[in-house]
């Protein structure tokens, strides 16, 4: 404990205290209705408009996993890991397309959750909670992330790490601040990271537009740095006898790149938290604006990954390449400035971290507690249900956290990704056609989850001989020697096989279809159309939602 | 990406966002075409800056196919607000 710095740490903790002191504000913000049910608790009253919808969805991608585990990977030495940046390029198109069709039925029909779509349209509790519960179990990981995010910056200020360090000792900030967090998410809901996103967001650019300007120029330019990775990769090569680095993936390594960003940016948008931030908009066009703007937030990422090789120039020199930036902008800012760039990774999980946990909250109250254990739930007793169990979620990543090995975060969330993917067939063929039989998708959906988690346990760490299982996001495709591929991506051609083989062999055999709730006009319903504002929050005699609310939007 | 939802063709406007859309997609999974360090952009290898320069292109398509989007609706409600109330 003795190598803090007491400038850097006064400047942390003020933001700390800032975005503290805004979470609790947030319950106040823009309310018109009580907190009491889960379109103003858990959607943020669905009235966001282009503005804050692009920091709060922004704030639900860009994460700890952006500032920390993506420049990890470049810095030791594996250009697959900039696989980030296609990755967010492809994704805008992919929301663009899907999920206004998304956000017309869900207001149409008060759906809080991805799962509450699949229920009312394929007229089955139980794939609607296959897909509640793969929504709750890939969030978990990707909120264990995010602590790791805090974990490694709170180390290199030195307070709670080191070698010696007993648990409590070095997990006791980490809990501190989650507890935090945890109080202000449950006071106020979705309105807090939506808040707290501002400051987020603001901090992360000014830090990242600095560091990319500042440390080239006081490293002797990019062409310099890029020397030096290539010098790094070229040692790493020669030790190693075969080629394990290099600037850009190997020949066979374009699918692991392609697939990667394919699969992750698929995954993304069937991610609970991201379909939160969207289904809280106000209208579909906000959704569509936003898929053009966001990509702002890409570029961002692809400076944020560089500074990996940066950290390479700089002489960053550290067992575990996860401390890397951190220890970057220790070594190369001046104290105050570190200050406030550790205070933006950790507000960066933060922000996330709060509306990943009403998502999963959400998942739980409305796909389990309310469809199996209280059908009769008032809209008052959902949202103190989701409260509690936001708390429950945080409480179950902490757990993630220390379970699992954390020597790449990113591969937690690729797992989640694994899983998540595999509800696509249903939610977003669902959104299209009704041709798909509701016992396929699921047949397919445990197909695909069984075999991408049995493969995802059998790969060994490429790095890391330590690590046996869950070691790597890629694996062998079956029947090839040599190509990988993300196992996500594989999995869910053979869950879509499934669907394909078992949807036929149902409907010849009439097995019953149960029935749609929804019609082919609710997928174009906009804003202002007839019953597209009726929520639950109306429905029991709240407060009506008028469109002046947007305006501060 | 069609409303398949409303008895109509699908309108040319539709397609070409479509198009906008597609290219953004593609572009960036034909890893074989930009695995390279020349031709340079500065100092920089083109594996990289090709990669930063996809993201305003893509942005930029999609900003088309928002415009296609949301003229093409306006001309949807134009017309099935003739037709009838009653459809929503």
């Amino acid at each position: 404990m003795s190598d803090v710095n007491g400038v850097s740490l006064a400047v942390f903790l003020f933001f700390f205290l800032l975005v503290t002191f805004l979470g609790f504000v947030a319950a106040r913000w823009r309310r018109v209705a009580p907190l009491e049910s889960l379109d103003e608790w858990g959607l943020g009253g669905r009235g966001f408009g282009t503005f804050i919808a692009w920091f709060l969805i922004g704030g639900d991608l860009y994460t700890a996993y952006t500032f920390v585990a993506v420049p990890a990977l470049l810095y030791a030495g594996s250009a697959i890991g900039f696989f980030a940046v296609p990755y967010t390029i492809i994704v805008y198109p992919i929301i663009f397309i899907f999920l206004p069709r998304l956000w017309s039925v869900s207001h149409r029909h008060g759906f809080v959750t991805p799962a509450d779509f699949v229920g009312g349209r394929y007229d089955s509790k139980g794939l609607s909670l296959a897909v509640a519960f793969t929504g709750i179990l890939a969030t978990m990981p990707y909120i264990a992330l995010q602590l790791v995010g805090i974990q490694v910056v709170l180390e290199v200020m030195g307070i709670g790490g080191g070698e010696n360090a007993s648990t409590l000792e070095k997990d006791l900030p980490l809990i501190l601040a989650f507890a935090v967090l945890a109080a202000y998410t449950y006071s106020s809901g979705l309105r807090a990271p939506a808040l707290i996103a501002f400051v987020k967001d603001s901090l992360i650019y000014v830090v990242i537009i600095v560091a990319v300007i500042y440390l080239p120029h006081k490293l002797g330019g990019w062409g310099d740095i890029f020397g030096a990775a290539q010098d790094k990769a070229d040692a790493s090569n020669t030790a190693a006898g075969k080629p394990v680095a290099g600037l850009f993936p190997a020949d066979t390594s374009h699918w692991a790149y392609a697939s990667l960003a394919l699969g992750s940016a698929l995954a993304l948008f069937m991610y609970p938290h991201s379909i939160t931030g969207v289904l809280s908009t106000r209208s579909r066009n906000v959704i569509r604006r936003n898929a053009a703007l966001l990509p702002a937030y890409s570029f961002l990422l692809g400076l944020l990954a560089l500074l990996g090789y940066v950290a390479v120039a700089a002489g960053v020199d550290v067992d575990n390449a996860q401390l890397a930036i951190p220890q970057l902008f220790e070594n190369e800012f001046p104290s105050w400035f570190a200050g406030v760039a550790f205070a933006a990774i950790a507000i960066g999980a933060l922000v996330p971290a709060a509306i990943m946990s009403i998502a999963a909250a959400n998942l739980w109250t409305r796909n389990v507690y309310k469809a199996f254990i209280n059908p009769a739930a008032t809209p008052k007793q959902e949202a103190t249900q989701s409260k509690v169990v936001s708390l429950v979620v945080k409480l179950g990543a902490l757990i993630f956290v220390i379970w699992l090995p954390k020597e790449f975060a990113i591969n937690l969330q690729l797992l989640g990704g694994v899983w998540i993917l595999q509800t696509l067939p249903s939610i977003v063929l669902g959104l299209y056609t009704r041709w798909c039989h509701r016992w396929a998708l699921l047949a397919g959906w445990a197909v695909g989850m069984g075999y991408g988690t049995w493969t995802a346990y059998k790969q060994a760490s490429p790095s890391d001989p330590t690590v046996h299982h869950f070691g790597s996001p890629l694996a062998l495709l079956p029947g090839s020697d040599t190509t990988t591929g993300y196992i996500a991506l594989t999995s869910l051609v053979f869950n879509l096989l499934v669907v394909l083989i078992a949807t036929v062999a149902l409907r010849a055999g009439n097995v019953s279809a149960g029935s749609d709730i929804t019609e082919p006009s609710d997928y174009y319903a906009d804003a202002g159309d007839e019953r597209v504002t009726i929520t639950a929050a109306q429905a029991s005699g709240s407060v009506a939602v008028d469109d002046d609310r947007g305006r501060a939007g | 990406m069609s409303d398949n939802s409303n008895p109509r063709r699908t309108s040319p406007m539709l397609w070409g966002a479509g198009v906008a859309l597609l290219i953004p997609i593609i572009l960036p999974l034909l890893v074989g075409t930009y695995t390279k360090t020349d031709p340079k952009l500065g100092d920089i290898p083109f594996f990289f800056w090709y990669q930063f320069a996809l993201i305003p292109v893509s942005a930029l398509l999609t900003l088309l196919a928002y415009k296609l989007v949301t003229a093409s609706d306006a001309e949807r409600r134009a017309s099935s607000h003739d037709r009838s109330r009653g459809g929503s």
